[in-house]
């Protein structure tokens, strides 16, 4: 089915994206992968008269280790991060969210910086980089600024980023070191699907074994992604055991607001936000730390 | 209308399109290649797979526009001097082909997946075919088939 | 049975076009001055049409033609079995249906307004500038609502659509002679056929003024109702079937046909309909929901002695094929056992949901899952191992079934159960939260039309001058290998290499008619015309050879190609040559036969007594899944798959039926769910309603016994529909095993097994 028409801009530079940003009226809309905004468009749910596409800015889609902190330009695929040898060395939380999204030919087009624009609550990525105190560069006509990536989402499907503005990068510091992640994702339905949820955990223990710093992070528990600091707070301090992670996941259910959808009620996603913190945090006793 | 200058099926082309128009469009009314199709106009089916610089990708979300310069390869580029190609004559003999449709989009899928792999577990084989949808046959064949041509030849 | 080409696994002929690509789909054509049709429909399930607007719609430059039910010359379609219809009407009025809605609406995507512009883009501009001024009124979007007086009519004359009931002995008496009695209601959905090739066609007028329509369709005969909605003569009007992306009986009523005709014959230029992905979710029929209480009562040692089964079924705003998919619940509500006593009331009825129609199995799946629930809930009652007693129950030949038609060949039924649960391999254990189970489902599935249409089909076959042969038989090509079929039987007959014959075509006016391609019919039908055909002309060329050898005609083989005589190869004649010499000497070398299956009157509307069909295919399917007991996820690791097919044609084929029902079966167990709120549909898209992918599909086992009972070509039965029926009672009893307490609705979603899991006295 063919897309309503509509003009097409293809700024060269972030400058010149900006820039055409600022000149609009009417309903417009950025571009980057499209394999979010596509779909919305053709459904109707949305009419922009005019597509601002990023494709031709050559330096947005750059995937660099700079300083020891990985920067990401806004318009690297999802496919490009999760086999990036830097990322998946360094930052293999990241990695392996990436690579859970959709399916190769979703994730050969999708971008970051879409997917965080989406703000879906149960994106994949974004747990990841709640866990890893990511930021993200905000550029418009005025200059740049930066947004930490927990105050990035702020309801449903909606983000901090204003009309006229365009995500330019996100810049993940590195994760502390000996530093064990996990991403998984529940999808109850087919095994091809959005994720009903998702549960990111990056733990680090000290030399006797105790939690010295975690963050556990949530797709699908609330409006946003969030980060769960009551379930990390549990874990505080503590071993691993089964007993505190235990807690951790109870913290993690109580804190949660889900919603109730076609894929699941609000309770059944409290259930398996308590079932899968569990198994998620189960899984990084062991010292690889991989997912399950 | 956007001029586009691209490599089609090993091929340089020239075409243009309107600039809401998607590789889809482009293909099958711009340029009378049909046999990438329509399925779902959400990414989900499938059945529009094609590769971009190599890549499998849906050209139901990907805008014409961002051709240019680029590769792309669709079902009609995998015949060999007019003659169904290796991968293709394998999914015949195996009995994966049914109603058809799904079938550009899984030897595409599969190309992509037996150039960057090209001993795939079956594990490998199903997660690279997972976003292509059949209805037709329950898969089985068509993972025979890919894991066929990859042991064979 | 040692054959040359059946039972071998050829590549099918259609599919070498497939794997290129090649234009052959519906959609694929383009034809120059063609116009692109849209149309707009209802965004309400009930409501009244109180003004149609389409000036400013009519206005847009490039807007050709913008057509209202006033422009249909005959607004009605009659939606019953396509193809010949004898008594088939005996009971209730089959409701008629508008092309386009006049006055009323009665579903979510009722087509009100049609259009034909000169590009897709004009066209959905004209239909955002049509405006249709709604006024709702109270619909009934259940079935047992739309029942209870008081509740809103969807059509005049109340929504009772049709009843069937069977009276077979005394069922009370039957249950006081019971030592259990189990009874369970079950639940099933509106579901989805999900082929990936929305409906689609093109239509043009040629040099003769014919309308042309080629189209996306099982049922060629639809250029009668095309025909009737224009008021033309019926050889005014021509289908031509392309292959189809996929049918699954979505695309037995009419789909776009009478709305592309009307376009074409409005404007009098080509146009191309075609169906979004969106619009084929809210704008075709669908299963029917079901709900089914059953009671079933059993002696101490197992032997089923009485069921009382209560059918409804959603049919949706308009009759459809309603009617007929309750009679095919009706006659396999027993499933494939024997019951003395049986007592079933069955009802279809209208409501303002979504129009049910036709899907694989025609109403067989949700009465497996119905019965084969209660053979389990039995067992469990009897403590009996499950497969015991449902040898004990099973139909054997010459046992009769609830409407009273004796059995004539042996059913098979326990060797399809014993070898389907043994490839299942030993048993595994679960680990940690995991639960590993299996279960089984027996079924009946019956395969040809009804007794009582007079199901006929027509093939020519015939030589060329070069010795190949040429099959010309209209039956629509679903994916199936319906085409491919005709070319083994007729490879077959004549001794030719299966490339040496090629079939021609699909298409209402040039190809011998041979009905739809639906209810299991085409091997049986078609198959038998082109097997009576072929060896026709088979018996033409073996008396010319016979007299060119100086052999007996009985002495003669075809092989290969060439006619020689049995025992001395060297004594032989090359087709062409033989050919040409058998048209010289004026011997008819081209056939046009036809077959008629065997009939019966309509069974009794009060009692269901009687024949209603000729031939039931059986089969077993067991699963082994696993049920994650803390989330209630349930994977299919393993489906084993064993039938009586008669005779395969094409094995591979065959098997491919058989894997792709047992998948299709599996998106229906544990998937695929229309959600419905006030008859508007909340998952019309792929994102929000699941099939099963890759990653869904269980290593599959296909086990197929060779009976050659069948009614079909060399003893072939019919394996289209069987192939999917057993598919959701097999997981829903392996995973109610699993979770320790009977599930009953469908889908069985994770949250359904998990409460399941939890509550092991649940019972929904």
């Amino acid at each position: 089915m063919r897309l309503p028409p509509f003009a097409l801009d293809e700024p060269e530079s972030v400058p010149e994206a900006v820039e055409v940003l600022a000149r609009l009226d009417g309903e417009s809309r950025v571009i980057a992968g499209g394999t979010a905004l596509v779909p919305t468009m053709r459904l109707g749910l949305i009419r922009p008269d005019r597509l601002v596409s990023l494709h031709r800015i050559e330096g947005l889609r750059a995937i660099r280790v700079e300083r020891g902190a990985l920067d990401v330009g806004a318009t690297a695929t999802l496919a490009a991060l999760a086999g990036h040898g830097a990322v998946r060395s360094g930052w293999p939380l990241l990695a392996r969210a990436a690579a859970s999204v959709a399916t190769p030919a979703i994730r050969s087009t999708a971008t970051l910086g879409g997917n965080l624009c989406y703000a879906e609550a149960a994106s994949d990525p974004a747990p990841a980089l709640l866990c890893l105190d990511a930021q993200v560069r905000v550029a418009d006509a005025m200059g740049e600024r930066v947004v930490p990536i927990g105050e990035f989402f702020t309801d449903f499907y909606e983000t901090a980023i204003v009309p006229g503005e365009i995500v330019t990068g996100i810049r993940v510091p590195s994760a502390p070191p000996g530093a064990r992640s996990s991403y998984v994702r529940f999808c109850p339905r087919s095994a091809e699907d959005k994720p009903l949820i998702g549960v990111a955990a990056l733990v680090t223990l000290d030399g006797s074994g105790r939690v010295s710093q975690v963050r556990i992070a949530l797709g699908g528990a609330a409006p946003t992604p969030i980060l769960a600091r009551r379930a990390a707070a549990a874990l505080t301090g503590e071993g691993l055991t089964e007993a505190a992670i235990r807690s951790a996941a109870e913290a993690a259910a109580a804190e949660a607001d889900p919603l109730s959808d076609l894929m699941g009620s609000a309770e059944y996603r409290r259930e398996m936000i308590r079932v899968w913190v569990r198994r998620t945090l189960l899984s990084l006793r062991v010292a690889s730390g991989l997912e399950l | 209308m956007i001029p586009l200058d691209f490599t089609l099926n090993g091929r340089g082309c020239r075409a243009e399109a309107p600039a809401h128009w998607t590789v889809l469009d482009l293909l099958r009314d711009g340029l009378a290649l049909t046999g990438t199709k329509d399925g779902c106009g959400e990414g989900v089916c499938g059945t529009c797979t094609v590769l971009l610089d190599g890549e499998p990708v849906r050209a139901c979300l990907i805008l014409a526009a961002r051709l240019r310069g680029r590769t792309l390869i669709t079902v009609e580029g995998l015949e060999q001097d007019g003659e169904p190609g290796a991968l293709q004559a394998t999914f015949a003999r195996a009995g994966a082909v049914q109603c058809g449709f799904c079938t550009p989009g899984m030897l595409l899928s599969a190309r992509a997946l037996l150039a960057a792999n090209p001993s795939p577990t079956e594990r490998e084989v199903r997660e690279a075919l997972a976003g292509n949808l059949c209805r037709c046959t329950g898969y089985a064949k068509i993972i025979e088939a890919v894991l066929a041509a990859a042991g064979g030849r | 049975m040692a054959y040359r080409v059946i039972g071998g696994s050829q590549p099918r002929a259609d599919a070498w076009e497939k794997v290129r690509g090649r234009p052959i789909y519906a959609g694929d054509l383009d034809v120059a001055g063609m116009l692109h049709g849209r149309i707009v429909r209802s965004p309400h399930a009930s409501a009244r049409v109180v003004r149609i607007d389409t000036a400013e719609a009519r206005s847009l430059p490039g807007v050709v033609a913008v057509l209202t039910h006033a422009d249909v010359p005959q607004n009605s379609l009659r939606m019953e079995l396509p193809g010949r219809m004898a008594e088939a009407t005996a009971g209730a009025v089959l409701a008629t249906q508008p092309v386009l809605a006049e006055g009323r609406v009665r579903f979510q995507g009722e087509p009100v307004v049609a259009i034909a512009a000169e590009t897709p883009e004009i066209a959905a501009g004209a239909a955002e500038r049509v405006h249709v001024e709604y006024e709702p009124v109270p619909g009934v979007y259940d079935a047992h609502e739309a029942m209870k007086p008081g509740a809103p009519h969807v059509h005049d004359g109340g929504n009772l659509l049709r009843a069937w009931h069977i009276r077979k002995g005394d069922a009370a008496d039957g249950f006081r002679g019971a030592d259990v009695i189990v009874e369970r209601t079950y639940r099933t959905p509106f579901v989805d056929h999900l082929y990936l090739e929305t409906e689609s066609g093109i239509g043009w007028i040629d040099a003769e003024g014919v309308l042309v329509l080629r189209v996306s369709t099982q049922v060629l005969e639809h250029f009668r109702d095309v025909a009737e909605v224009l008021r033309l003569p019926h050889g005014r009007v021509r289908l031509e079937g392309a292959y189809l992306g996929g049918g699954f009986g979505g695309k037995e009523d009419v789909t776009v046909e009478c709305l592309l005709g009307l376009l074409v014959w409005k404007t009098r230029r080509p146009v191309r309909l075609v169906f979004s992905r969106e619009e084929s979710f809210i704008g075709h029929g669908k299963r029917h929901p079901y709900v089914l209480r059953y009671k079933t009562g059993a002696t101490r040692s197992g032997d089923l002695v009485a069921l009382e089964a209560n059918l409804i079924s959603d049919s949706g705003a308009y009759a459809a094929l309603s009617p007929w998919v309750l009679l095919y619940s009706l006659v396999t509500a027993t499933g494939p056992y024997r019951v003395p006593n049986v007592t079933i009331d069955a009802v279809t009825v209208y409501t303002n949901n979504p129009v049910a129609s036709a899907y694989r199995t025609f109403g067989s799946i949700q009465t497996c899952i119905a019965y084969e629930g209660q053979m389990d809930a039995v067992a469990q009652a009897l403590g009996m191992d499950p497969l015991a007693l449902r040898e004990r129950n099973f139909l054997r030949k010459g046992d009769s079934i609830a409407t009273g038609q004796v059995l004539e060949s042996e059913p098979m039924l326990a060797e399809t159960m014993r070898r389907a649960w043994e490839a299942l391999g030993p048993v595994r254990e679960g680990e940690g939260p995991t639960r590993v189970s299996r279960g089984l489902a027996a079924s009946i599935t019956p395969y040809g039309r009804m007794c009582w249409t007079r199901d006929s089909a027509s093939a020519w076959v015939g030589m060329e001058l070069d010795g190949t042969a040429v099959v010309r038989c209209a039956a629509p090509d679903v994916g199936g290998g319906q085409t491919s079929s005709l070319c083994s039987i007729t490879a077959e007959v004549l001794g030719l290499p299966v490339e040496q014959v090629a079939a021609v075509g699909r298409d209402s006016h040039f190809t011998p008619r041979a009905g739809t391609t639906t209810a299991t019919r085409q091997l049986l039908m078609s198959g038998n015309a082109v097997l009576k055909a072929a060896r026709e002309v088979r018996r033409h060329l073996v008396d010319q050879a016979g007299e060119m050898l100086e052999a007996a005609p009985e002495d003669i083989e075809l092989a290969a190609g060439r006619a020689f005589v049995r025992g001395a190869a060297d004594r032989g004649v090359a087709f062409a040559a033989l050919v040409r010499a058998a048209t010289a000497a004026g011997r008819p070398v081209q056939v046009l036969d036809k077959y008629d299956a065997p009939s019966a009157p309509t069974i009794d509307p009060d009692t269901g007594q009687g024949k209603p069909f000729n031939d039931y295919t059986f089969g077993t399917q067991a699963v082994e899944v696993e049920v994650d007991e803390e989330t209630g996820r349930t994977r299919v690791t393993k489906l084993a798959a064993c039938y009586d097919v008669g005779q395969a044609i094409n094995r591979q084929s065959a098997e491919g039926q058989i894997e792709g029902g047992a998948v299709q079966g599996l998106g229906h167990a544990l998937l695929e769910e229309v959600v419905l709120e006030e008859g508007l549909s909340r998952n019309p898209h792929l994102l929000d309603y699941k099939i099963p992918t890759t990653l869904d599909a269980p290593e599959i086992v296909t086990i197929m016994l060779e009976s050659g009972q069948g009614l079909g070509p060399f003893g072939a039965k019919g394996i289209g529909e069987p192939a999917m029926t057993p598919t959701p009672a097999a997981v829903m009893n392996a995973v109610s095993r699993a979770a320790g307490a009977p599930l009953t609705q469908f889908p069985l979603t994770a949250e359904r097994v998990l409460a399941a899991v939890k509550n092991p006295s649940h019972l929904p």
